[in-house]
């Protein structure tokens, strides 16, 4: 059965809520009196649902939002906000809360946010199941010189390894900082030929030259091509640009301590430090970054 | 008032306080750049600069980050200025550390902790 965790310190405000949720469905419904409380449910028995009021004392609704994405990622969470607290409830949806429901409209609306909201979530859940089933995926892109579909693709890449269980939650992260550093690199270095050299005198006239050379030939023909295949075993992933390519070992030691306050080669840096294994190939405008699955990783989830 | 997407400054007695907002992508961005310069020129007026970068809302970045606290950095170091960085998640710590940039500024757990520092 459905459980659902109401979290208020107030018990008139929990049972208005609790009774009003068991509208929505066959719901096992539980209490908890503020955030210290939930968390310590959560930990002994996994909610499908959590409900919370902002305003509690020891562990406020905005902290227990937290906690709960950081520690229960799958875990949604819905916010009952009183009056005056729209700012924290802004705050609470950028952290990840699912949805929020006013509380003077608690009658009216939570029933059918409680139902939107599981339905979703039974739908993320599904396709997690399904994706750490899958046992290799191979994938291309083409991409203009543009930071935002950079990130996008970073994002969607460390989803796919994440889904695949190749690596956790603090690798999945370090993935992702390498990646970026790899395509931006690409990007700007590559095909808009901008230089470290100029971004140390004077970093405007850098990031004014590459938006530049984004919006004229030959430069702004030129894609990044990025090709990855993940198995359950490791990813690979290939990036080329179209520049003329570089020489890696050129860049100066950015830990070297002359070198510390000068910008070349930190990305570089945090590529090898977070990745088992960096190759370039000869021109310098290719480079393979590979992430292999830790021996403690789990080969299979529950079903 | 413009609105901030990537970073909050704020002052604490004699103090910047730099918060960072999210991840920054590449300083190429016009916003980050544009807040970047905002949090320069708040401080230009300054004889002396104690600043700040709180990390509390932010687990994870790359070099484009390094390098805006080194530009920052770099515009308040000729005048003795100092810098402490703080609320760092496991893998900030692990980014500041290989970039070394631990041996430029100290690191502290806590917001409290870095302004004690700087009185």
């Amino acid at each position: 059965m459905t459980r659902v965790l109401i979290v208020d310190d107030s018990l008139t405000d929990r049972k208005l809520a609790g009774g009003i949720i068991t509208r929505a469905g066959e719901l096992d419904v539980h209490f908890a009196v503020d955030g210290q409380d939930a968390l310590d449910q959560i930990e002994l028995h996994l909610p499908d649902l959590v409900v919370t009021d902002l305003n509690m004392p020891s562990l406020d609704g905005l902290a227990l939002v937290k906690a709960i994405r950081e520690q229960y990622p799958m875990v949604p969470v819905i916010l009952m906000t009183g009056h005056g607290s729209d700012a924290i409830a802004v705050e609470a949806l950028r952290t990840g809360a699912a949805s929020y429901v006013p509380k003077m409209r608690l009658a009216d609306d939570l029933v059918d946010t409680v139902q939107q909201v599981l339905a979703v979530s039974h739908a993320d859940r599904g396709r997690a199941r399904l994706m750490r089933r899958l046992q290799r995926q191979q994938v291309e892109f083409q991409l203009e010189n543009d930071v935002e579909l950079i990130m996008s693709l970073v994002q969607f890449l460390q989803d796919a390894a994440r889904g695949m269980k190749l690596c956790d939650d603090a690798d999945r992260v370090r993935l992702g900082v390498a990646l970026q550093e790899a395509i931006i690199n690409a990007c700007f270095h590559g095909n808009l030929e901008v230089s470290s050299v100029l971004r140390e005198t004077d970093h405007h006239a850098y990031y004014e030259l590459a938006k530049e050379r984004a919006a004229i030939s030959p430069y702004a023909e030129r894609r990044i091509t990025v090709s990855v295949s993940i198995s359950a075993l490791e990813a690979v992933f290939v990036i080329q640009d179209e520049g003329p390519g570089f020489d890696p070992h050129s860049l100066p030691d950015p830990r070297a301590p002359q070198n510390l306050e000068r910008p070349s080669g930190r990305g570089l840096l945090l590529m090898q430090t977070f990745m088992d294994e960096v190759r370039f190939n000869e021109r310098g405008n290719e480079v393979t970054l590979v992430k292999r699955r830790r021996p403690s990783s789990p080969e299979q989830e529950s079903p | 008032m413009s609105l901030h997407r990537y970073f909050r400054c704020t002052q604490e007695g004699t103090a910047f306080v730099v918060e960072v907002l999210r991840p920054v992508g590449s300083l190429a961005e016009e916003d980050v750049m544009r807040e970047l310069d905002e949090i320069i020129a708040a401080t230009a007026g300054q004889p002396t600069c104690k600043m700040i970068i709180d990390f509390h809302q932010t687990a994870y970045f790359g070099s484009s980050l390094l390098e805006a606290l080194r530009i920052i950095w770099t515009k308040i170091e000729d005048r003795e200025g100092r810098m402490a960085l703080c609320n760092l998640s496991p893998v900030g710590k692990e980014i500041v550390q290989i970039a070394k940039f631990d041996h430029l500024w100290p690191v502290c757990e806590t917001r409290a902790e870095a302004l004690a520092l700087m009185q």
